[in-house]
């Protein structure tokens, strides 16, 4: 996408917003302490699961109903692969020629293997149907959405190994790699409602329980894998434990393979002075793989003493075996996280008399709880400074670092009238931007209408 | 690991956002990327070898060539065994062949002696005065009888006999109405009386009286003649007179043996045995003859036919004894001959047992003359028998012995160049018998090196040996065994002839011999490995095995090759390599110019020459690219073994003497996707 065509695409954004704007309730303005614009439940800090943000629309507005229209929601993370890795390492010159990797280039790439792993992760959400409905002070969401998790996590000594070779005295351990992809599909109820409590603070409780049907998944888990290379006469031990399980014959819409079940829970508390701390857990629950399950295993050991002999060499062929398939079940947790967030909020056209709107900024963290095989252990921190010239456009833009993706800058923005509700954000907009030093990238989209 | 990913399952999703991502990426950037992958080196370290061989796997993997002695610290001893050859010694064995006499006269035979002769002398004739009252009833007065002479008619047996013994049976039966008594009466012949008879009891009317008399001594003719006289004392009572009746005299001749007669001769066996002596110095328990026959002839003097039976009981075939039935008519003679292959022959005192049974059914109703001293006669012979085994003792005999054979040299005297001295020895001369007796081996063992250039004898003095297996063992002291060793020096002999004569059965003993035995000749060397080497060089071209892909070191950009030596084996080795293309033009040489020289020192040796403590060594190669495209260019290597012993000194080994080998490489290896 040329910066043209994404100037063009803001630009139509804009003006989509403006048409809309006069429809807008004037009743931001009117409410009591609370009645800044709603700022942290969005793309950013929940996640990419729009049922909490249809929920808030449903509670804080006058909305009967809610229709989300399809959309996909992606992130793309990694503590190695950069565009720039890319270009410099694996990509051929102007004369065609490969790459050299000379030892400080080699460094240079196993430097980034942060936290002893290097961790490729890719999750989209494909938001397939959400409707919702406002009762009384209760809102009632109702969804579903085909959900993708694809990671590999690769132990620091396995580049180490193939760059510089098998240092004698050195064990090397490939424990804990994985890699793994998983299509599951989730049936969601969410409620909402709010609570006014004295002094004019306001909670509001988030719920959401889901069904999930497992569709695909392949994995493949090297629990243990070691090289040894003795320093007195340089021979090598090497020994591995790998499973490997796999559903067969994975097709469209797709099938059945298991079952589980998710919860999602948060609380939003908002002080009458702007501040508001948010609070939950999502991504709570299991799913156990059940039908079509294959699995194998590929187990064992070898001590090459002299390679110069036959027998070894040729022992060395069998030495690990490949089970026979097998049918297999598999409980895998689903990635829950523990959510916080945050934010201070004010109304900047009472301070000042040039800046109108209301502006805010607000911190936050995502830690994974379990160690989900779906996405690797990780942490991540961001900060937002919100901004909301107009009631129907919303700005934030801050930093953000993942123990898993680094550094990037996290962008916002939503455009909202009566019955139009769009966000589009990102958690490093340069990555999406080709900045070569970019880890990872995201772009999370949000678009149903009400009525 | 994207190879295992793609392996479990066929949506790859991670796979595939690896593509995304990078095409993502790339599609965002302003630089263009064109994904490859990328090139390195890398430096690997691979155990290329270690290995401790020890004296006793060597042994281990040469049975054939080496053994040790556990009693001697495990020395170690080079044992080679080729075979002479063999010679047959069983075929000569075999005894002359004899014949003997035997026979029978007949003896006293019986003569046949059914007939029964008789006559009636009636009462007209003993008693003339009672012919008035034939035919009347009436009292008959007693009377004596008036004597009266009658012939009795022939006796149809015989004609003419000399009795030996026999009996004369008398018997008067009185066919008168009234008793008789007081009978006697003279036979004669025409040589005289025969017997006389008084017999005094009184024989009732009907009833006979007898009188048995004994003879011999003299020639009986068949004709006899009677004086016949007697009494009777008559009948008060009337009784009815007839002269026609009277007094019935028989004769009868029982249990005759004569020695001559002219005569009716009944059936009669005679049988006899006899030994006939063959060799009394073969005394045979059981032979299997191979060749050989018996003959034998019988004769028959008399007017008899004979059915004559002969038995050997040792000679058997299938466990049945020999036996032949002839019949001989009267007065001829009858030859059989019976071919002896393959029969058994049981002859534990040199002689061989005959017996025959001779029958003849006699002569029926014809008359023939026949005397005691008429024989059955017969001879029989054995011709020279050979046996195909012969178990029991037999004389000794002697017999040439010559035989050679060429063994195939071993790999270690093809290659091993220099001078080599044995210091210590042993040659056993096996000798393999089938033979079941001793023999004494004597002559001269000679051998030679390949080209001939080298030979060398040892005398075998005269020795005895026992079946089955026995040998004469030459060593350095009992003969000039070092001498014959060191003329070959590393070059052990390769073809070796012995010469000489084996008598078999020296001490004429019991024992066993078959025409195919044969002694079996093997010269065992035991040399306990002391030696010295001098300038001792072991080379050999091996090829490079096509199972080794050399192709794989391309990438190689330069390795180090580092040997750790552990030596305790008393011997100082070094070696050279030369790498060679398929014409043996040198390509690379090792150690090369410059570098060190690959030599092992040899272990420290105490005063007896056996290793102390083993010598260390490290040594390191190293190659550059160049070396590593001429080994992979290479089709053979060409190696030599540089062999001396500690200071020229005699040394030993023992199977606990070892050298320990790592070699370990460093190589620097390129790496680029194909």
């Amino acid at each position: 996408m040329s910066r043209h065509n994404k100037e063009k695409l803001l630009l139509i954004f804009l003006v989509f917003s403006c048409f809309y704007s006069g429809s807008v309730p004037g009743k931001l303005h009117a409410q009591v302490a609370h009645s800044f614009k709603p700022m942290p439940v969005d793309v950013i800090s929940w996640g990419a699961s729009n049922a909490f943000s249809m929920s808030h629309e449903l509670l804080t507005h006058s909305y009967a109903v809610a229709v989300e229209i399809p959309g996909l929601s992606a992130e793309a993370r990694s503590n190695v692969l950069s565009l720039k890795l890319l270009q410099d390492d694996f990509s051929k010159d102007a004369a065609g020629n490969a790459p050299y990797l000379d030892d400080a280039e080699k460094n240079r790439i196993l430097d980034l293997f942060s936290g002893g792993k290097g961790i490729m992760q890719f999750t989209s959400t494909l938001h397939v149907f959400t409707i919702g409905v406002r009762i009384s002070q209760l809102a009632l969401v109702g969804g579903v959405e085909d959900r993708l998790f694809a990671s590999v996590s690769v132990p620091r000594d396995f580049p180490e190994l193939v760059f510089f070779g098998n240092a004698p005295g050195r064990t090397y351990r490939i424990d804990d790699a994985q890699a793994i992809d998983t299509w599951l599909r989730q049936y969601s109820l969410a409620s909402a409602t709010e609570f006014l409590l004295p002094k004019g603070n306001v909670l509001r409780v988030y719920g959401r329980a889901s069904f999930l049907q497992g569709i695909g998944l392949a994995r493949v888990m090297a629990e243990s894998m070691q090289v040894f290379t003795a320093d007195s006469d340089y021979s090598i031990q090497a020994s591995g434990h790998l499973k490997m399980m796999r559903t067969s014959n994975i097709s469209f819409p797709g099938r059945p393979r298991g079952f589980g079940w998710g919860i999602d829970l948060l609380g939003e508390f908002l002080m009458p002075n702007g501040i508001q701390i948010s609070a939950g857990v999502v991504d709570l629950g299991s799913l156990t793989w059940t039908k079509d399950v294959e699995g194998r295993n590929v187990d064992g050991s070898f001590l090459l003493t002299e390679v110069t002999s036959s027998q070894q060499r040729q022992s060395f062929d069998s030495a690990f075996q490949v089970s026979t398939p097998y049918g297999t079940s598999s409980r895998i947790a689903m990635p829950a996280r523990l959510l916080l967030q945050v934010g201070y909020y004010l109304d900047a056209s009472s301070r000042t008399r040039w800046l109108p709107g209301i502006i805010g900024a607000r911190g936050g963290l995502s830690q994974t709880l379990t160690g989900s095989p779906l996405i690797p252990k990780q942490l991540s921190l961001y900060a937002l400074l919100d901004y909301s010239p107009a009631s129907w456009l919303r700005l934030g833009v801050g930093p953000f670092y993942g123990t898993v993706g680094r550094f990037g800058m996290s962008s916002l923005i939503e455009l909202e009238s009566k019955t139009f509700h769009f966000q589009i954000g990102s958690k490093n907009v340069l990555g999406l931007f080709g900045l070569p030093s970019a880890t990872n990238a995201s772009l999370v989209t949000s678009l149903f209408l009400t009525f | 690991m994207l190879k295992l990913l793609a392996a479990s399952g066929r949506h790859g999703v991670s796979a595939l956002f690896l593509v995304l991502t990078v095409a993502f990426l790339g599609g965002c950037s302003k630089g263009k990327l064109s994904p490859t992958a990328p090139t390195w080196d890398v430096s690997l370290h691979f155990p290329l070898l270690n290995r401790t061989q020890t004296l006793q796997e060597f042994v281990d993997q040469n049975p054939d060539a080496l053994t040790s002695d556990p009693d001697r610290g495990g020395l170690l001893i080079y044992a080679r065994s080729d075979r002479i050859g063999n010679v047959r010694i069983g075929s000569d064995v075999r005894v002359t062949g004899k014949s003997s006499s035997y026979g029978r006269a007949i003896g006293e035979f019986s003569v046949s002696t059914s007939s029964v002769i008789g006559k009636l002398i009636t009462l007209g004739t003993i008693a003339p005065q009672l012919g008035a009252l034939h035919g009347l009833v009436a009292p008959v007065p007693p009377f004596s009888f008036q004597r009266t002479n009658v012939d009795l008619p022939p006796i149809s047996d015989y004609q003419e006999v000399n009795l030996t013994s026999g009996l004369l049976l008398l018997r008067v039966i009185n066919q008168l109405p009234i008793p008789i008594d007081t009978i006697n009466l003279r036979a004669s012949d025409t040589l005289g009386t025969v017997l006389t008879v008084n017999y005094t009891e009184m024989i009732p009317p009907g009833d006979s009286g007898e009188v048995l008399q004994p003879l011999g001594g003299r020639t009986y003719y068949n004709h006899f003649h009677l004086d016949f006289g007697g009494h009777s004392p008559g009948s008060t009572a009337p009784v009815r007179i007839d002269t026609s009746e009277g007094i019935v005299v028989e004769a009868q001749l029982q249990d005759v043996r004569a020695s001559y007669a002219i005569a009716k001769i009944p059936s009669l066996s005679i049988d006899r045995d006899t030994m006939v002596a063959i060799d009394d110095s073969m005394q045979i328990q059981e032979a299997e003859i191979s060749s050989g026959s018996l003959s034998y002839r019988i004769s028959n003097e008399t007017p008899l036919p004979f059915t004559i039976t002969t038995m050997i009981p040792r000679f058997t075939k299938n466990g049945v004894p020999f036996q032949e039935e002839l019949f001989v008519d009267s007065n001829s003679a009858s030859v059989k001959d019976i071919d002896l292959s393959g029969w058994t022959l049981q002859m534990p005192d040199g002689k061989v047992q005959v017996y025959f049974i001779a029958k003849t059914l006699g002569s029926g109703d014809r008359l023939v003359t026949l005397s005691a001293s008429e024989r059955i006669a017969g001879d029989v012979g054995v011709s020279d028998l050979k046996f195909a085994r012969v178990v029991g003792r037999i004389k000794p005999y002697t017999v040439s012995i010559s035989t050679s054979g060429n063994v195939q040299p071993n790999k270690l005297s093809e290659n091993l160049s220099g001078s080599l001295e044995l210091g210590d020895g042993k040659l056993v001369l096996h000798v393999a018998s089938s033979v079941g007796f001793s023999a004494q081996i004597s002559g001269t063992l000679s051998a030679r090196d390949e080209t001939g250039a080298r030979s060398a004898s040892l005398t075998v003095p005269p020795t005895l040996l026992k079946p089955p297996v026995d040998s004469i063992i030459f060593t350095p002291q009992n003969s000039s065994l070092l001498t014959f060793l060191n003329t070959f020096g590393s070059q052990l002999p390769t073809s070796y002839t012995f010469a000489g004569t084996a008598t078999i059965n020296p001490k004429y003993e019991s024992g066993s011999v078959a025409q195919g035995d044969t002694a079996e000749f093997t010269a065992g060397f035991l040399i306990p490995l002391k030696l010295r080497i001098v300038g001792g060089r072991f080379t050999d071209t091996v090829a490079i095995e096509s199972e080794i892909d050399t192709s794989q070191l391309k990438n190689f950009q330069a390795a180090t090759l580092v040997l750790d030596v552990e030596n305790r084996i008393a011997l100082r080795a070094g070696i050279e390599l030369t790498f060679t293309d398929a014409f043996y033009h040198p390509l690379l040489q090792i150690p090369k110019p410059g570098q060190d020289s690959l030599i092992v020192e040899a272990a420290l040796i105490d005063a007896s020459g056996f290793s102390e403590s083993p010598s260390r060594r490290t040594l390191r190669l190293s190659f550059n690219k160049d070396d590593v495209g001429a080994v992979r260019r290479s089709s053979y290597i060409i190696y030599a073994i540089y062999l001396t012993t500690t200071d020229e000194k005699m040394v030993q080994f023992r199977t606990s003497d070892y050298i320990t080998l790592k070699a370990k490489l460093e190589a620097n290896v390129h790496v680029a996707s194909q």
